[in-house]
């Protein structure tokens, strides 16, 4: 190997650092242009928005534009069923045809699904999903058979698909420093929660909301007018905090 | 004119090129896509679209996706071309390029022919570069890396040696098999003033460290940050991106393949090189059966381990760091695939023969030189080789139903 002059050592210092300082930037720029691309409802006070069905939520976050959001989620379910449309891995004759995959996934969309179709389809960037207590407890247990998924004491941590999903009881509810959707199911209150408590603990836990979509399920058959009614003490105890 | 045309070996290597590439390219449109490859063309389009990785194989780093868009939209559409371009073309490339890598190597130009020649003709790598799976372009881009990084130490120069992170970057970000090679030639290029008789004072110079950190972090760093754009651009911050690898590492060692995988088809690497291990795929596209079996030529694969055994014994004669930086190139790629508890299936076998071609073209190579196997013996040997590839090579571009010879494979293979 050629014994480098000093001066051929001082250029390769001088190419180093100059590309080591470029690479630096570049990195800085990724991140913050793909923060911007964030498209979140504005601050201030959180629009809020009552649906007939879960399924309904896709919906609005589409018409809202929202893009990248970060979503607290209180029901008993996740939302978040597997979809695949078949259409989109079956052999055919070439040329192949693409285009925009999201509406065949919307074609598949249903109460059960539509918040890992939201996800997959970009809207949505990370889930906290607070489940009831005694409806935490059962599901923790199939979690922890679940390797994919790690379970620490009333934290179920993982990723459906490529979205990071944290699944708590509200009272292990981290603080969410960073613009948030919550949605809030009639469902959550299956277990005599009290809507008030559950207002001031997503209020404190999560200060920058910008948008809160309260649902009824009707399409549930075990949702009862009693936990609608929470549901409405949930809004009202929500202007009064 | 012939004779001096064979001397040189820029026309020899690219006329092996020439074979590969007919090998790879021979009647494309004829070989239907797999569903998975139909999925493949979709998750390209919407990747770009939208971020969205796709339904197949979407736990592998993403540059597939960008190589398929961009070869897709080079050819105006998803043809078996625009399709497959990448793979077949980077399959190809990669033969040249092996050749030039034991050439630079080793100075040898038998080595160089033998290791290109090898893998031109190779049914399992042929197969992998006629579909849209990471393997081919991962190799090729291990391929160049490696080329790169040879150059950039012989000569001590960065710009070759930028490339060369430029390179396992993009290996990295087509599959994580390209980690591997990248760690061995950042490694060999930090300690390259100990590991040769070197001008060069032994200690490693802050110039080195320097270089080293450029070269072989952060510059494939970037690579492959940059290959996740669009990914990214769904609003991720860089440290969620990181979250995502951390997850990756641990979905990708706990992933189980398709029913038919795990349980019909063998699935450790161990075998690789002891006996026939096949992958096999089947289509079926408007009333008609196809199958694809891919699977090594024997005759070579099955030269790997003595040839190993050779080079390990040779290096510790000789103590030559080019050889050296074979055969641990050889065991950092087949090491991680034999010792890991989930199934590994023998189209990741792709990497590997690069390095155990080189190994066992050099094993042959010597012998020859020291008259222990005579060119006859070679003649004979590369003449059952060329055959046995012939009668392979049906399976390899999925016509394996057509041929009386082939079809009781897939029978044995068949599902049902």
């Amino acid at each position: 190997m050629n014994n480098p002059t000093m001066k051929q050592n001082k250029i390769t210092i001088f190419m180093n650092v100059l590309v080591l300082t470029a690479l630096m930037f570049f990195l800085i720029w990724v991140n913050n242009s793909a923060q911007a691309k964030r498209s979140i409802p504005s601050t201030g006070r959180p629009n809020i928005v009552r649906l007939k069905t879960q399924q309904d939520i896709y919906n609005t976050y589409k018409l809202n534009d929202l893009w990248g959001v970060k979503v607290l989620h209180l029901n008993r379910f996740l939302n978040m069923a597997d979809y695949a449309p078949r259409e989109e891995v079956r052999s055919s004759p070439y040329p192949i045809k693409t285009g925009d995959i999201r509406p065949l996934y919307e074609k598949g969309l249903d109460s059960h699904n539509w918040l890992y179709i939201a996800s997959i389809s970009g809207m949505v960037r990370s889930v906290t999903t607070v489940l009831p207590g005694e409806i935490f407890m059962e599901r923790s247990e199939a979690f922890k058979s679940d390797s994919f998924f790690s379970v620490r004491g009333k934290t179920i941590k993982g990723y459906s698909y490529d979205v990071p999903l944290r699944i708590v009881t509200l009272d292990d509810l981290p603080a969410i420093n960073e613009p948030v959707v919550v949605n809030v199911d009639a469902g959550y209150f299956s277990s005599k929660t009290d809507p008030l408590m559950v207002a001031r603990m997503v209020k404190e836990k999560c200060p920058d909301i910008r948008m809160i979509i309260l649902i009824d399920s009707i399409d549930e058959a075990d949702i009862t007018s009693i936990m609608r009614g929470d549901l409405s003490r949930f809004v009202s105890a929500w202007s009064d905090i | 004119m012939f004779r001096k045309a064979a001397e040189n070996h820029h026309v020899v290597l690219w006329s092996i090129f020439l074979v590969a590439f007919l090998l790879r390219c021979f009647d494309i449109s004829g070989q239907p896509p797999t569903d998975d490859e139909a999925g493949m063309a979709s998750s390209a389009t919407n990747y770009l679209l939208s971020g969205m990785f796709g339904q197949i194989m979407w736990y592998h780093p993403p540059l597939r996706n960008i190589l398929v868009f961009m070869f897709g939209d080079l050819f105006g559409s998803y043809t078996a071309w625009g399709l497959k371009g990448a793979s077949v073309l980077s399959g190809s490339l990669t033969v040249p390029i092996i050749g030039y890598i034991a050439y630079s190597l080793f100075g040898n130009k038998r080595i160089a022919y033998l290791a290109a020649f090898f893998l031109c003709i190779d049914p399992l790598h042929i197969n992998a570069s006629r579909q849209v799976i990471q393997e081919a372009p991962t190799t090729f881009f291990i391929s160049l890396g490696i080329l790169t990084a040879v150059y950039g130490m012989r000569k001590d120069s960065i710009i070759p040696l930028y490339l060369s992170g430029v390179f396992f970057g993009l290996a990295s970000a087509t599959k994580w098999h390209g980690l591997f090679p990248w760690a061995v030639s950042a490694a060999a290029y930090l300690a390259y003033p100990y590991l040769t008789n070197s001008n060069e004072s032994r200690g490693v110079s802050l110039t080195r460290i320097l270089t080293f950190l450029t070269a072989y972090v952060a510059i494939p760093i970037a690579v492959y940050t940059a290959v996740y754009i669009p990914w990214l651009n769904r609003g991720y911050s860089f440290s969620e991106f990181i979250d995502l690898q951390l997850w990756l590492v641990k979905y990708q060692y706990l992933h189980h393949g398709a029913a038919y995988s795990e349980n019909m088809l063998p699935k450790r690497a161990y075998q690789w090189f002891i006996w026939p291990v096949p992958w096999v795929d089947f289509v079926l596209l408007q009333g008609k059966s196809y199958v694809g079996i891919a699977m090594g030529n024997l005759l070579v694969w099955g030269l790997t381990l003595p040839s190993l055994y050779f080079c390990i014994k040779t290096w510790l004669r000789e103590k030559s760091f080019e050889l050296g930086y074979v055969i641990t190139l050889f065991f950092a790629v087949y090491l991680p695939m034999v010792l890991t508890t989930r199934g590994i299936w023998v189209l990741l076998a792709t990497p590997t023969i690069l390095f155990a071609f080189i190994l066992s073209a050099f094993t042959l190579s010597r012998l020859m030189e020291r008259g222990s196997i005579s060119r006859k013996m070679l003649a004979v040997y590369m003449t059952l080789v060329v055959a046995l590839s012939i009668i392979m090579y049906p399976m390899s571009i999925f016509r394996t139903l057509e041929y009386s010879w082939t079809k009781p494979l897939a029978a044995m293979y068949s599902p049902h």
